[in-house]
């Protein structure tokens, strides 16, 4: 594919300046001209109230790779099935339906077939198994041969992965090795109905705009998609399928990495930077004796407990905890703060939290101006009721989950 | 035979004085060049503000005394030629000096005055002593030396006129002379001639074995303040304050040498004047009884620093390089000085740096560059210039600061503020007062340029301040723009921290886009910024007229172009804070106050350390941008004291100063006391 | 011990923002960076040339303006910048671009580590890093934390995985993707931005690296952007009010919920 600007028809209005998302149009003599940072995505043609704007498809020099089926591959830990495998389950299922195919799982591990259920349970119609000792741990090289060995075998037209940190490190050499696309991060994927490709839709730009992607030419079009995206379907375990064994030729000798140990981390950590939710007290908790309150809502939410730079002075909290200019940078995806008025030092430090909830008495504070959510109250009665409440959610979907496994 | 032996001994005190003195001056000139011989007619100006009218002694009572000390002792000395020639050959008469009646009247007056300035000077050191002063032997000795010398010429001239009385000549020259008189009498009345010539021959002889001592001790003693001073006072810098010196292009340095080391780092890469300031020094105090970072209870102290820390180093490293034979010791590794250095523990002192070996780096970071102590200094010692000469080093070459500020530094490249908070967010605050964006105005250029700097535009305190100022400027009716996000960190904290890199980056891409504006008259709230672009930028191409807020606010209300309601508001009692950066940097004191009292019902009290003593908020010389560990909170000591004028409000003109003076007062229990600008006041009487 | 770093110059997606008016990217005047994750790799490189010695490459593909980065990293103390650009490349997916950079690093030639940040905050994929690896034929470790001890043919790096770390041990050569947990990367000395403006950046074009050009750019790009769109909703500011504070707290967590931000 390509772009081509009709310069005749061009009234320099720069529709397409605008539009587009790589800034790979310029205005130049009046007119439209591309730049080297054009990836062909057409959102200028689309723009262009002139009509000026075309998109070449090239002539196809070789038939489109076929496949058949709907893939995903079932991530597996000490047993247990991932649940962002049986979200993709509950969303391949209706892709396979869209497209009138099947839909399988890849399963790969260490006895581990009895897992096979549940994959049924969740819309799989075949599972692919690969069992062996060189499976028990997931490990690039022996994962990347097995399912592209497997893929060569029975050729599925789409395979999906969970983004975990496992998921994106050998879906990406899969992809190379197959030589295919690869869409990270789906937020969103449907069948288009005409061409009945698959339309990976996903944030770029650091979630600034959203780009649909296609993989028109190559099998299996494949896509990864993060935890928590898709909703998972109530299982059916009424429902059966057909385990297709896959036979490994993978020797232990033959992989040169090696996993030594395996660390959990245990009890909260303070690693203010990575948390992925974390909940702050500042001079409104009046006391050391109160930080209490902050780190039962953090333990509650399993996030890490930080401070403000007032807290910390003041000597309640020590300044490993500070979030602030002058104390840790985070972004988290929650970030809450109790009793925080919002100082420009502060906010310095979490500003670019994705959700930031701010809990504080004065509702003229400074902070509920970049709040997501807002509370006016008191932090020391709104806190333990936060907290008691989450924590009874927390129970109640673990109990459900427990159920559903 | 008097005379013979009095030539030795004047020859050899003579050769010691001169021995002694061209050793320091040797010092001087084997350290880093610098031009301070230009426009000679502005400096002799200075010369005679500061030296023969000692205008920053003139401010206080007791500066009076010194006042009288310079010039009876200029007195005294002229009173020397025809003393000692005279007692040589008593036949001969020096013109004018011998025979004018009304010089010695007035060298009589001024020594009266002098020794009665010395014992209040003792009383002073002594008995009540304020805590700058030091007690030190050195300042016995020239108190006594002074007095010595004073009494041994009343006395010589009081024999003098004795002698010449008891045989019938009159000595007009002393007609006037009520001292050497008052001792005539003593002596007249019960000596022969025989005793009072040989009395006066004795006086005479005691008189000039002190003044020959004198003459000796100056140049090995902090007495040197005695020569230097005057020189200090003539090469003093004529730059408006806070513009550098000691100019530093970090990128053309490295092009001609790459091994040059940034700032300073050894002694002997300051330059002469700024060593001569050493010696200069009368170890007064007056930097450190001003200097908010040493009051506060921290280890800085200027006046050590200089007549102390330095000059000492100087002494000691000044001669070990004479002894080796070295210009610098810039480029020799450590090995190299060990291997010179041998066993001898004196040339140790070669391998010294300034920062970590001579001076503490907590001290260096200590300073807020509040430049009290410049201002205040009798001899015009330039302190500032060289705290951010040895940051450079630290900053620039070493690498080696606080993490904090290398944060500030990161934000400010990556953001151009620096909180670090997203640059497209700088013109959010003007969207709802409705401040126009300069770059949408297109080629309708307007007249004033409001620039916000970085706390105006982000920091939501100082963002009221700046929305108060555009609705005043809209009201006023006036044609201004912002710069929105074409608008950069003035650079202001980083060069007082010694980036200078980093601030000629800012100040560069700054100047590009105001000067592409054509901009020329600009509007700022911020007193660092104002400071960075009036008096900074011009060595950048950036030629603007800037005008802190409260003075333009003042003049549109007194041109009558601002109307303010007459009335309204509670009666309130405010205390006004001087910034440093408006204050003794700008030398603007007057218009936030007369603005303030254009505030109906609003009265306003004075801090006991106002104007150009006015005391720091602690956020200057990139101050707001590290942690504070030692000692106390300067904005904590700064609330004190404006509490103890029990204001119901503080006003201050900088938003650093609000931000630090309100954390002051959040600190305080059970203090309520909001901080304002002064715009913000206006702006509740549109 | 011969270390190849690649990195990206992105621009600030922080900076990124939606006019509200069109409804379109605000693309004009957002500074370009080097890639955080990209940074925190040079600054393992670094730390592991000044413990064990050797030679720090930094490698990018990208325009010609692209080299603004890589002095960036030289300034940070890289040795050598080598800059991959060529009208060629243009419009590359990840597929094409790990193809590019494994070819370049071939040119290279004897590497023994190849470092990369986990992932590029304008594309958030995390996948150029394993597709060199796989183009090489060398074993990975992605989401590296630390690395732990270095051998003549092997390395032992903690990775992080869903609940905590795996320390592994990986035959070298090998490619590393760290994460920024590896080390706050340093900011340039004045002194090392002062040198890095005076060191050559080499510019290698797709023939220099022998690249296919069916392989390269659009061209050798399985995935197409089919449509940009502007997401409809952005998160607003919103008091949430309630009859009382345990009715607000219900509020605030059924927003949580719905956020999946529990």
């Amino acid at each position: 594919m390509s772009i081509k600007i009709l310069t005749d028809l061009c009234t320099g209005c720069g529709a397409c300046v605008d539009r587009c998302p790589f800034g790979a149009v310029d205005l130049t003599g009046g007119v439209a001209v591309l730049n080297d940072n054009c990836t062909s995505c057409g959102a200028c043609v689309r723009a262009c109230p002139e009509k000026a704007i075309e998109q070449t498809k090239k002539a196809k020099k070789k038939p489109a790779a076929v496949g058949k089926g709907v893939w995903v591959f079932i991530e597996q830990r000490d047993g247990a099935i991932d649940p962002v495998a049986l979200e993709l389950l509950s969303e391949g299922r209706k892709l396979a339906d869209d497209l009138g195919s099947e839909l399988a799982g890849v399963l790969l591990g260490d006895g581990v077939e009895s897992l096979c259920t549940a994959c049924f349970a969740y819309g799989a119609d075949k599972v692919y198994l690969m069992e062996g000792p060189v499976f028990r741990y997931y490990r690039t090289d022996p994962y990347t041969d097995a399912v592209t060995a497997i893929i060569k075998e029975y050729q599925p037209e789409i395979l999906l992965f969970g983004a975990t940190n496992n998921g994106r490190d050998f879906a990406a050499r899969v992809a190379v090795r197959i030589v295919t696309g690869l869409t990270a991060d789906c937020t969103k994927l449907d069948i288009d109905p005409e061409t009945k490709l698959l339309r990976q839709t996903r944030p770029a730009f650091g979630g600034n705009v959203m780009a649909t992607i296609l993989c028109p030419r190559h099998r299996p079009q494949m896509a990864t998609v993060r935890p928590k995206v898709m909703k998972m379907a109530e299982p059916d375990y009424t429902r059966s399928g057909e385990i297709i064994r896959c036979a490994g030729e993978i020797r232990e000798e033959d992989v040169t990495t090696r996993i030594m140990d395996i660390v959990r981390s245990v009890g909260h950590s303070v690693n203010l930077q990575d948390a992925e939710i974390i909940v702050s007290g500042g001079r409104g908790i009046g006391g050391p004796e109160n930080y209490r309150l902050i780190e039962d809502l953090a333990g509650a939410l399993g996030g890490v407990a930080g401070a403000s730079r007032a807290a910390v002075d003041a000597g309640w909290v020590p300044q490993y905890r500070q979030v602030g200019q002058t104390g840790k940078t985070v972004a988290p995806k929650l970030y809450i703060a109790c009793g925080i008025s919002g100082a420009i030092q502060h906010l310095a430090g979490m500003n670019t939290s994705e959700i930031i909830v701010a809990v504080n008495n004065d509702p003229e504070a400074p902070i509920f101006s970049i709040a997501t959510y807002g509370l006016v109250g008191d932090l020391f009665t709104v806190l333990p009721l936060l907290t008691a409440k989450i924590k009874a959610y927390k129970e109640a979907s673990a109990d459900a989950r427990k159920e559903a496994v | 035979m008097q005379a013979a032996v009095f030539l030795v001994l004047l020859l050899a005190a003579l050769t010691a004085f001169v021995l002694a003195l061209t050793k320091k001056i040797s010092y001087l000139t084997a350290v880093a060049p610098e031009n301070r011989f230009d426009q000679p007619l502005r400096r002799l100006g200075h010369f005679v503000r500061t030296v023969l009218f000692q205008s920053k002694m003139a401010k206080e009572w007791y500066g009076i005394i010194h006042i009288f000390i310079f010039w009876g002792f200029i007195f005294i000395v002229l009173a020397e030629i025809p003393f000692i020639i005279e007692g040589l050959f008593p036949a001969v008469q020096v013109p004018f000096l011998g025979t004018n009646p009304y010089f010695y009247l007035v060298k009589d007056i001024l020594s009266l005055l002098v020794v009665l300035g010395l014992l209040i000077g003792i009383a002073r050191r002594w008995i009540v002593r304020p805590k700058r002063l030091y007690r030190s032997p050195e300042a016995a000795i020239i108190v006594a030396l002074i007095l010595a010398v004073i009494i041994t010429d009343w006395l010589t001239g009081g024999a003098k006129c004795a002698l010449t009385g008891s045989i019938g000549e009159a000595a007009p020259a002393y007609r006037l002379a009520f001292c050497y008189q008052g001792f005539a009498d003593i002596f007249y009345q019960n000596n022969g001639p025989e005793t009072l010539a040989a009395l006066m021959n004795v006086m005479w002889w005691i008189h000039v074995l002190i003044i020959l001592g004198f003459l000796v001790y100056i140049p090995n003693s902090k007495h040197m303040h005695l020569l230097a001073a005057p020189f200090n006072g003539y090469f003093a810098s004529l730059l408006p304050l806070g513009r550098q010196t000691a100019e530093l292009d970090p990128l053309a340095d490295a092009y001609k040498d790459a091994k040059k080391e940034y700032g300073v780092g050894r002694i002997e890469n300051f330059t002469w004047k700024q060593l001569l300031d050493c010696f200069a020094c009368g170890e007064c105090g007056r930097c450190m009884a001003n200097c908010p970072a040493n009051l506060a209870g921290k280890n800085l102290n200027p006046k050590h620093f200089l007549s102390h820390t330095l000059k000492d180093h100087l002494l000691a490293k000044g001669e070990q390089m004479r002894r080796f034979g070295l210009q610098t010791t810039e480029g020799l590794s450590a090995e190299e000085l060990d291997k010179l250095a041998g066993t001898d523990l004196e040339a140790a002192v070669l391998k010294e740096r300034l920062v970590g070996d001579v001076f503490r780096r907590e001290d260096l970071w200590a300073c807020t560059t509040c430049a009290s102590c410049q201002s205040i200094c009798p001899v015009s010692n330039e302190h500032v210039q060289k705290i951010i000469d040895m940051r450079r080093f630290e900053v620039m070459n070493e690498d080696d600061y606080a993490p904090e500020l290398r944060l500030a530094f990161r934000n400010v490249e990556s953001k151009f503020n620096p909180w670090g908070v997203s640059w497209s967010e700088r013109a959010a605050w003007a969207k709802d007062v409705g401040a126009p964006i300069r770059k949408e105005r297109g080629e309708a250029a307007p007249e004033y340029l409001l620039w916000a700097g970085c706390a105006g535009s982000f920091d939501n305190r100082a963002k009221k301040t700046s929305i108060a100022v555009a609705k005043i400027l809209r009201a006023a009716g006036i044609d201004f723009a912002i710069l929105g996000r074409e608008e950069k960190c003035c650079g202001d904290f980083a060069r007082r921290a010694g980036n200078e890199y980093l601030f000629r980056l800012l100040a560069a891409e700054n100047v590009k886009i105001l000067n592409g504006y054509g901009v020329k008259k600009i509007i700022t709230a911020c007193p660092h910024c104002l400071q960075t672009l009036q008096n900074e930028y011009p060595a950048f191409g950036g030629n603007f007229e800037v005008t802190h807020h409260t003075r333009f606010i003042l003049e549109l209300i007194r041109s009558g172009r601002l109307s303010l309601r007459g009335e309204g508001g509670p009666a309130r009692r405010a205390v006004y804070h001087d910034s440093c950066y408006l204050g003794r940097y700008q030398g603007e004191y007057e218009a936030p106050r007369a603005l303030l009292a254009q505030i109906p019902n609003l009265t306003l009290a004075e801090m006991e350390r106002c104007r150009d003593k006015s005391f720091c908020c602690g956020a200057g010389g990139a101050r707001m941008w590290m942690e504070e560990s030692v000692g106390m909170r300067l904005s904590n000591l700064r609330v004190e004291q404006a509490l103890a004028q029990s204001p119901e409000i503080i006003c201050a003109n900088c938003p650093y100063c609000i931000t630090m003076l309100e954390d002051g007062v959040k600190d305080k229990d059970g203090a309520n006391v909001p901080v304002f600008d002064p715009a913000e006041l206006i702006a509740e009487l549109l | 011990m011969r270390i190849v770093v690649c990195v990206k110059q992105v621009p600030d997606t922080t900076e990124v923002k939606i006019d509200p008016v069109k409804n379109t990217l605000i693309r004009d005047g957002v500074p370009s960076i080097v890639n955080p994750f990209d940074e925190c790799a040079v600054e393992a490189a670094l730390r592991l040339r000044e413990q064990y010695g050797g030679h720090v490459t930094v490698l990018t593909m990208g325009p010609p303006q692209a080299e603004t980065a890589l002095r960036k990293c030289l300034a940070m103390g890289a040795d050598e910048a080598i800059l991959i650009s060529d009208r060629a490349f243009a419009g590359a997916d990840t597929l094409a671009t790990s193809y590019t950079l494994a070819r370049a690093i071939t040119k290279i030639g004897a590497v023994d580590i190849i470092l990369c940040g986990k992932m590029a905050i304008d594309g958030d994929t995390a996948q150029v890093g394993p597709g060199i690896a796989e183009h090489l034929g060398l074993p990975q470790t992605t989401y590296v934390q630390k690395i732990r001890e270095v051998y003549d043919d092997h390395i032992v790096v903690e990775r992080a995985c869903e609940g905590g770390y795996e320390i592994i041990r990986t035959e070298l050569p090998a490619l590393l993707a760290v994460d920024k947990a590896i080390g706050e990367p340093r900011y340039p000395s004045v002194k090392g931005s002062v040198r890095a403006l005076a060191m050559p950046v080499r510019t290698w074009t797709a023939a220099d690296v022998g690249a296919e050009t069916e392989k390269t750019g659009l061209n050798g790009s399985p995935t197409q952007v089919m449509q940009i769109f502007t997401p409809e909703v952005a998160l607003q500011s919103e008091m949430l009010t309630a009859a009382s504070d345990d009715a607000l707290c219900d509020l605030l967590l059924e927003k949580l919920i719905a956020a999946k931000a529990v």
